[in-house]
C-alpha cells in the first residue's frame, strides 16, 4: 500500500505506473518463469520477486498472468532484435552480416533460462505460436526486422525475403540442431557460415541475376565478391 | 532415428491399433479419445494396446501422430518419385504438400482446437522428419554435379530443411501457384547446387564433378 501511494504522488493518477515498475515485474515474472515455469507462476510470485505489492503489480498488469506472459514474450522478442542490432552494427559484408545475425539469433535463442525451461516442462505453450500460421507472423518480423540491412543491397522485396529466409535457417537450427558429422564436425558458427556460402549467397546472386529490370524499380548496384573457397 | 521410423512393414496389430485410434482422433479430437474408444475401434483389448505401448495413452497418442506424419510423407513421395528433375520433383513436392497439409481436415481441427496437444509433438519429430527428407533426395543430389565444396549429404540436409520449413509456413509465400514455387526453388533452395560455370567441366547432369 506505501507503494501505490508513493505512486499515485509521483504520477498523480492511478493506473499509470512509473516505467520502472513495469520493467522491475517484466524482470520478475522472467526469473519466475525461468524457474517453475509459466502455469506455476502466479502473481504473488512475481511481486515478491520484483519486491512490490500485489496491488502494484495488478495496476501494472491488471490482465494478471496472460498479461504478464504477453509482455514478457513482446520484451524478450525485442532484446532479441536489440541484442541483433549491437551485434550488426558496423558489419558491412554481406556473408558477415548474414553468419553474425543468424549465429547471434541462435545463441540468443539457445541460452534463453525461461525459454529453456519451458521448452523441457511446458512445450505445449512454445511450439504453437512457432508453427504453421502463427510461424508466418514470426517470419514477417524477421523480414521487417532485417529489410535495413540488407535494403542497401537489395530491393525492398528481396530484402524482406532474405530476412525471412535466413529466420527459416535459425529456426530450423533451433528446433532440429545440427548433429555434429563428418560434413560439419562443428555444428554452430562453422554450420551457420558454411550454410551461407554454399546456399544462401549463391541463391542472393540468383535473385539479383535473374529478376526482371522493370519488376526492380531499386535496382541494386552492389554484387557479390566472389565465392570463398570452402574446400 | 527412432524404430518407427525404419519399420516400413509394421505388424498387423500395430497398424490397426493405431488406424483404430487415428479414426477416433478423427471423430473427436485427440484429448477426447481414451484408450478404451481406441481398443473398440480397433477391436483389440486394453491389454493388446499396452503390449504395443507400453507408455498408455500417451505413447498412443504420440505413436498415431507419428504414424500419419509417415503416412503423410509417403503420400508425398509417391507423388513425386517419377519427377524427371530435382527441381521439377521440389516445386511439384512443395505445391502437393501445402495443398496436402491445407486440405487435411484432421491436421486443421487439432490446429484449431487444440495445437498444444500436437504442434509439440510435430516439432519433437523434425529432426527425424529433416532426416527422412533428405534421405529422399540424397540419391538425386548424389547423380548430380554440385560445386566443389559441397557434399551431397549437406546439399540433401539443407534442402530438407527448407521443404520443411515451408510446408509448416509458406510465410510471404502463395505455394499454391507453381510460378512462385519455381521462382523459390530456383533461388532459395537450389541455387547453391548449380555448379559454378568457372569450374563447369562437364554437361551438369552427367555425373559427379571431379574435383
Amino acid at each position: 500500500m506505501t507503494t501505490a501511494l508513493a505512486e499515485r504522488t509521483v504520477d498523480g493518477t492511478i493506473g499509470a505506473p512509473r516505467a520502472g515498475t513495469r520493467a522491475s515485474v517484466i524482470e520478475g515474472a522472467l526469473a519466475c518463469f525461468a524457474r517453475y515455469g509459466v502455469s506455476k507462476t502466479n502473481v504473488e510470485d512475481v511481486a515478491r520477486e520484483a519486491r512490490l505489492s500485489r496491488a502494484t503489480l495488478y495496476r501494472a498488469f491488471p490482465g494478471g498472468t496472460d498479461e504478464l506472459v504477453a509482455a514478457v514474450v513482446d520484451h524478450e522478442v525485442r532484446r532479441l532484435f536489440r541484442t541483433l542490432e549491437e551485434a550488426l552494427a558496423g558489419v558491412e559484408d554481406l556473408e558477415e552480416l548474414l553468419v553474425v545475425a543468424m549465429t547471434t539469433a541462435v545463441e540468443v535463442i539457445d541460452s534463453h533460462e525461461a525459454l529453456n525451461f519451458l521448452l523441457e516442462h511446458e512445450p505445449e505453450l512454445v511450439w504453437p505460436h512457432v508453427a504453421f500460421g502463427e510461424l508466418d507472423q514470426v517470419l514477417a518480423l524477421a523480414a521487417n526486422f532485417f529489410e535495413p540491412y540488407l535494403a542497401g543491397r537489395l530491393d525492398l522485396e528481396n530484402a524482406r525475403r532474405v530476412g525471412e529466409w535466413i529466420a527459416r535457417i535459425v529456426l530450423s537450427h533451433v528446433v532440429s540442431p545440427p548433429a555434429a558429422s563428418p560434413a560439419h564436425p562443428a555444428p554452430g558458427t562453422a554450420w551457420v557460415r558454411r550454410v551461407v556460402v554454399s546456399f544462401v549467397l549463391p541463391g542472393i546472386r540468383a535473385l539479383e541475376s535473374t529478376r526482371p529490370g522493370p519488376a526492380q524499380p531499386h535496382r541494386t548496384c552492389w554484387s557479390l565478391s566472389p565465392l570463398p573457397t570452402t574446400t | 532415428m527412432p524404430e518407427a521410423y525404419a519399420l516400413p512393414v509394421e505388424s498387423d496389430t500395430r497398424t490397426r491399433i493405431l488406424e483404430g485410434t487415428y479414426a477416433c482422433v478423427a471423430r473427436d479430437g485427440i484429448a477426447r479419445t481414451s484408450l478404451e474408444d481406441a481398443a473398440r475401434e480397433a477391436g483389440v483389448s486394453r491389454a493388446t494396446i499396452y503390449r504395443y505401448f507400453p507408455g498408455g495413452r500417451d505413447e498412443l497418442m504420440g505413436g498415431v501422430i507419428v504414424f500419419e506424419t509417415l503416412r503423410f510423407f509417403g503420400r508425398l513421395a509417391d507423388a513425386v518419385q517419377h519427377a524427371p528433375s530435382i527441381e521439377e520433383l521440389l516445386v511439384d513436392g512443395i505445391v502437393f504438400a501445402h495443398r496436402a497439409v491445407e486440405t487435411h481436415e484432421v491436421l486443421q481441427k487439432v490446429l484449431e482446437t487444440e495445437p498444444e496437444l500436437v504442434v509439440p509433438r510435430l516439432t519433437i519429430e523434425s529432426a527425424n522428419l529433416v532426416a527422412l527428407i533428405a534421405q529422399f533426395l540424397l540419391g538425386r543430389l548424389e547423380q548430380r554435379s554440385l560445386p566443389v565444396g559441397v557434399t551431397p549429404g549437406e546439399a540433401a540436409d539443407y534442402v530438407a530443411r527448407m521443404v520443411l520449413s515451408f510446408i509448416v509456413s509458406p510465410g510471404r509465400w502463395d505455394l499454391a501457384d507453381p510460378a512462385q514455387v519455381r521462382e523459390l526453388v530456383d533461388s532459395e533452395l537450389l541455387a547453391g547446387l548449380r555448379p559454378d560455370p568457372a569450374r563447369h567441366l562437364s554437361d551438369a547432369d552427367s555425373g559427379r564433378m571431379l574435383t
